[in-house]
């Protein structure tokens, strides 16, 4: 009980969640673009209907064009942070009319964006990067709402990989009839059922990996890599790229929330602006840096040089996905290069962990 | 600690919230429904093949994607497509459906 009372006490760090909310009002307005092509042959009556429940009525050009309208509008709004709150209920109910209008437009994206949105909505997302922000204070995002954004995205993962443990999916069965047909096609991958069994029980292996490791502290790098294999790899491959773009999009963007609030750095001796280059990267006012040529972050112990520079790396917007690469060998020895003449004191430069 | 009336409802919010999450997928996991449950890109579905026979008995068989809106493996369309198909081609008498090793006969009213 004092666990969940300080949950429905506390707010959430404020930045994370604005820049959350602009990467799902932007993808909504994708997708809301891409729903009239979706949405549309729906209005044929050559085409069939397959409603959720036989009182809904078939969509008519009208309602769609009203709909989606909205859709577009609200999303707008929604990004950019004006009369927040409005705009996202208004883009949710949008995107769940279109939702639930008929069994074809279901989309487990749309369902999870819906998700997401109603949850910012409930929390607040206007604290930052907004036109409401400009315009007043409004309150922090409340803490429990964003607590449930990250419960969402890591069941979706695990349920994901649950329901690919059976038959059809193990012997590759499944993926050898998508891949190869997306963005790059792969034909000779699909045809070698070993190389997809392989993959079909390495992308279970990967959405568990990522479900969980996005709550580990010390490993979330790992899931924030894995992701971003995953998801690469799926809107690459696979039919349907733009809206498993968007899925990908969505899942990624989301991965922000799981950053903790401060990481505190600090630089002793100066290598010319590159604390001050963080600084400018940091949109997320999670870094709290001086300059210096020892980087050492004390949220999972003491690191210098190149391991300390990674893990800040883990924590701004853009590079947390480039990051757990960052940790490869070959990225590794250029960079600790490049760091070393820029610095010109390489025996100054550490390998990496200290203390923990 | 004291909790006011505010508090309370925001914890019942997330606790049911919360459960919702994880109930909802795991009912449908049980059930074997496809959709609120996560499950994405993980069975094949096989489009069902389908002969329209006219008012003679005469059969032909039919492409059915161009009386779909969108291609999705968890729509029923082997249930949906025979009384459209009744209604939108002139002179079907009956459409035959074949899904995998199953046969059935849907007479247009």
């Amino acid at each position: 009980m004092k666990h969940l009372h300080a949950m429905v006490t506390t707010s959430s760090p404020v930045m994370p969640v604005a820049v959350v909310r602009i990467a799902m009002g932007t993808i909504a307005l994708v997708r809301g673009v891409a729903a009239y092509w979706l949405l549309w042959p729906l209005t044929d009556s050559e085409i069939v209907k397959v409603p959720f429940v036989a009182w809904i009525p078939s969509p008519t050009p009208v309602v769609v064009a009203v709909v989606l309208g909205s859709w577009v509008v609200a999303a707008a709004c929604f990004a950019i942070g004006f009369h927040t709150r409005l705009a996202g209920t208004v883009l949710a109910v949008a995107m769940a009319l279109v939702l639930f209008v008929d069994q074809q437009a279901y989309a487990n994206h749309l369902y999870l964006l819906i998700v997401i949105v109603g949850l910012l909505v409930v929390a607040g997302p206007a604290g930052a990067l907004s036109v409401d922000a400009r315009r007043g204070a409004p309150a922090p995002p409340a803490n429990w709402a964003v607590l449930l954004i990250k419960l969402q995205i890591t069941v979706v993962y695990l349920f994901a990989a649950i329901t690919k443990i059976n038959a059809s999916y193990l012997a590759g069965s499944v993926l050898s009839a998508q891949v190869g047909r997306g963005l790059i096609s792969a034909t000779w991958a699909a045809q070698s059922s070993a190389l997809m069994r392989g993959t079909a029980f390495a992308s279970i292996v990967l959405e568990v990996v990522i479900g969980l490791y996005l709550w580990h502290p010390q490993r979330r790098y790992v899931a924030v890599g894995a992701g971003v294999l995953f998801h690469g790899g799926i809107t690459l491959l696979m039919p349907s790229p733009v809206l498993l773009g968007l899925f990908s999009a969505i899942m990624l963007s989301s991965y922000l929330l799981f950053i903790p609030p401060t990481v505190k750095g600090r630089w002793v001796a100066a290598p010319d602006g590159l604390a001050a280059r963080l600084r400018r990267h940091d949109v997320l006012n999670v870094l709290d840096v001086e300059d210096g040529v020892f980087l050492t972050t004390s949220r999972h112990g003491e690191h210098t040089g190149w391991a300390a520079l990674v893990r800040i790396c883990d924590e701004l917007p853009a590079w947390y996905l480039a990051a757990p690469f960052l940790r490869l060998v070959p990225a590794r020895w250029a960079q600790q290069r490049w760091l070393t003449a820029v610095v010109d004191r390489p025996a100054e430069w550490g390998e990496g962990v200290s203390s923990g | 600690m004291t909790w006011t009336g505010a508090q309370r409802i925001r914890a019942i919010l997330f606790v049911a919230i919360a459960a919702a999450m994880i109930l909802v997928p795991a009912v449908r996991l049980i059930d074997g429904g496809t959709r609120f449950g996560w499950r994405m890109y993980s069975f094949l579905e096989p489009l069902p093949k389908l002969t329209l026979v006219d008012e003679s008995g005469t059969p032909s068989e039919i492409d059915p994607v161009p009386f779909i809106g969108r291609l999705r493996g968890d729509v029923p369309f082997a249930s949906a497509l025979p009384p459209h198909l009744c209604e939108v081609v002139s002179g079907t008498a009956r459409v035959v459906i074949e899904l995998g090793d199953d046969r059935f006969e849907f007479v247009c009213p």
